[in-house]
């Protein structure tokens, strides 16, 4: 019997010490990769790094900050050669980026999220030229929310923070 | 290079068409399977616990293994695992800002409570490694016991290595060098393939190589299980001390009873071992430091460190630099970094030690029993001598 106490003594201290950090498990929100916009530096590596084999990375148009340009910085690429949507004047390789005429001189540009690749070719067009109404952000839908994000392992600018899984995207704020 | 900012370069378009902001909220779908994986976990666990101790049923124990590499290995693709979350918890408990939730803490935790209870019923077949390991083993090579004995060491260094990079938010190094995981993924690159492979062929001769020689959740699971009030009864009857059972035990888990209950040489040894015990922490703590400063060469920030040292220019440098002038902050960052990963290897090879000593008297403590029996902490439950016992073939043949 008396075996048994020290035993049951033991069990306590081994259930107590899980207990604390059940208690602190519970009060944890769990948590969810996402890019923030503003440390991002467009290097291209959501594209390439990511474990699925078309990244969960997308990218994300903030209608608010676009200036409807009929010449777009993100949509056409500097050695076009006409300002038409052919293809070989795109900036966009997968022609992801859609673009809509709504009235004299404006046009939309819509993202196919199924077409994106995450190259950031667009956001870097957009941000060094244009408003920077484009920017990248990991998809909620795609996204596997590993361990260890591989493209956070090799992101240059530790763009890839923890966000509340509720609220999982940083939304640029709109510029006007 | 600088990151930049949404500005307003172009002005705000004026609509006459009525034009409206198309809705920009991005999917937001995700139907989480965690709590549906933890009630596989138990359900599998007390499947097992009742195929080893009630019903003591070989084939039903390799049912267990086979559903838990089919649904938690290949289906779930083994993620989250406690092996893996073994690190988790620990980064966890150091930082609050890391992934976690209640149903990772209660994966994590429940194959503990179940070991202090009633034994290794998570390694017996819920474990979808383990279960993996427990199906491929075919035929037993025997290994020498010398070597036996330094290979199971290697886990305690595996789970210290784990919990000093947990500290500092490193590498998770428990998922991304599992030589089984990738099988059920099929996504290893190719060093881990190659890995997995010879692992494959290793699995067919030695029993369990991964659970016995690296896994890190093993120290806390086989520590617990020493607890545990139930263990397999090599025999339903009694033992008539025939020893046909040791060699059917692949673990070395089958204690030979030596006739010898308390003689004097055994009662020096755990008085010269509880003397030795300050040696013990102090050796291991050493070792540990050591070890602490070796895993320190490993962690990533050393290789920016060096590149910004070496003046190369790709991404990470040049970010660097647009956020510092000089290099004391890296140089900063990583004298924390060494402490912190030096002192909890430190800390945690003073426990291994002292787990080590605990060990040794446990084994040189009389034995009150003459019996065959199995070691408590060694055990995985997998049911093999069950049908090497004469006394219980002979009673199930009736």
């Amino acid at each position: 019997m008396k075996n048994l106490t020290r035993r049951d003594a033991i069990r306590v201290g081994v259930l107590g010490t899980l207990g604390l950090i059940g208690i602190k498990g519970v009060s944890s929100a769990k948590s969810f990769w996402q890019i923030d916009p503003a440390k991002c530096v467009k290097c291209g590596k959501c594209e390439t790094d990511c474990v699925k084999q078309v990244s969960a990375v997308k990218c994300v148009h903030q209608y608010e900050s676009c200036g409807y340009c009929d010449f777009c910085s993100g949509f056409y690429h500097e050695g076009r050669t006409a300002l038409d949507t052919s293809a070989e004047n795109l900036l966009c390789p997968r022609d992801a980026l859609k673009r809509k005429y709504i009235e004299e001189p404006y046009f939309e540009y819509q993202v196919d999220e199924d077409l994106c690749t995450a190259c950031g070719k667009c956001v870097k067009g957009c941000a060094d030229f244009g408003n920077g109404s484009l920017f990248l952000q990991v998809s909620r839908e795609d996204c596997l929310n590993c361990n260890e994000c591989t493209i956070a392992k090799v992101c240059p600018s530790d763009a890839f923070v923890r966000v509340d899984e509720n609220t999982p995207y940083i939304y640029k704020k709109a510029v006007f | 290079m600088l990151p930049i900012f949404a500005q307003a370069r172009f002005p705000k378009p004026e609509f006459t068409s009525g034009y409206e902001y198309p809705d920009m909220d991005l999917a937001y779908f995700y139907a989480s399977q965690d709590g549906l994986k933890l009630l596989v976990y138990i359900g599998l666990m007390i499947f097992v616990g009742f195929a080893i101790y009630k019903l003591r049923s070989k084939k039903l124990l390799l049912l267990a293994s086979f559903l838990s590499v089919a649904i938690i290995g290949f289906y779930f693709k083994a993620c989250p695992c406690p092996v893996g979350l073994f690190q988790n918890t620990f980064e966890f408990i150091f930082n609050s800002e890391a992934n976690y939730n209640i149903i990772y803490f209660l994966i994590f935790a429940l194959p503990i409570v179940f070991a202090i209870f009633v034994g290794r019923v998570f390694c017996g077949g819920a474990c979808p490694l383990g279960a993996f390991q427990e199906l491929l083993f075919f035929k037993e090579l025997k290994m020498p016991k010398l070597l036996d004995k330094i290979l199971r060491l290697i886990p305690y260094f595996i789970a210290t290595a784990c919990i000093s990079f947990a500290v500092v938010s490193g590498p998770m190094i428990a998922c991304a060098y599992d030589p089984i995981v990738p099988i059920f993924r099929m996504n290893a690159f190719w060093a881990m393939s190659i890995v997995s492979i010879v692992f494959i062929i290793l699995c067919i001769f030695i029993s369990r190589p991964y659970c016995k020689y690296f896994c890190p959740y093993s120290v806390l699971l086989k520590s617990a299980s020493y607890l545990s009030s139930k263990k397999v009864e090599i025999t339903n009857k009694g033992c008539v001390s025939c020893g046909l059972c040791i060699g059917s035990c692949p673990n070395g888990a089958i204690i030979i009873p030596d006739g010898s209950f308390a003689n004097e040489k055994k009662v020096s040894r755990i008085k010269n071992i509880i003397l030795l015990l300050p040696v013990f922490l102090l050796v291991g703590m050493l070792i540990g430091y050591a070890f602490g400063l070796f895993l320190y060469n490993f962690h990533p920030l050393l290789a920016l460190y060096a590149d910004l040292q070496n003046g190369v220019d790709d991404f990470n440098t040049q970010v660097y630099w647009q956020n510092n002038t000089s290099l004391q902050y890296i140089e900063e960052v990583l004298a924390v970094i060494k402490w912190k990963m030096s002192l909890t290897s430190a800390i945690c090879m003073g426990i291994v030690a002292l787990l080590i000593a605990w060990d040794l008297i446990r084994n040189a403590k009389k034995r009150h029993s003459n019996d065959y029996e199995v070691d408590k902490g060694l055990c995985y439950l997998c049911g093999r001598c069950y049908s090497s016992c004469p006394v219980e073939v002979d009673s199930k043949k009736k």
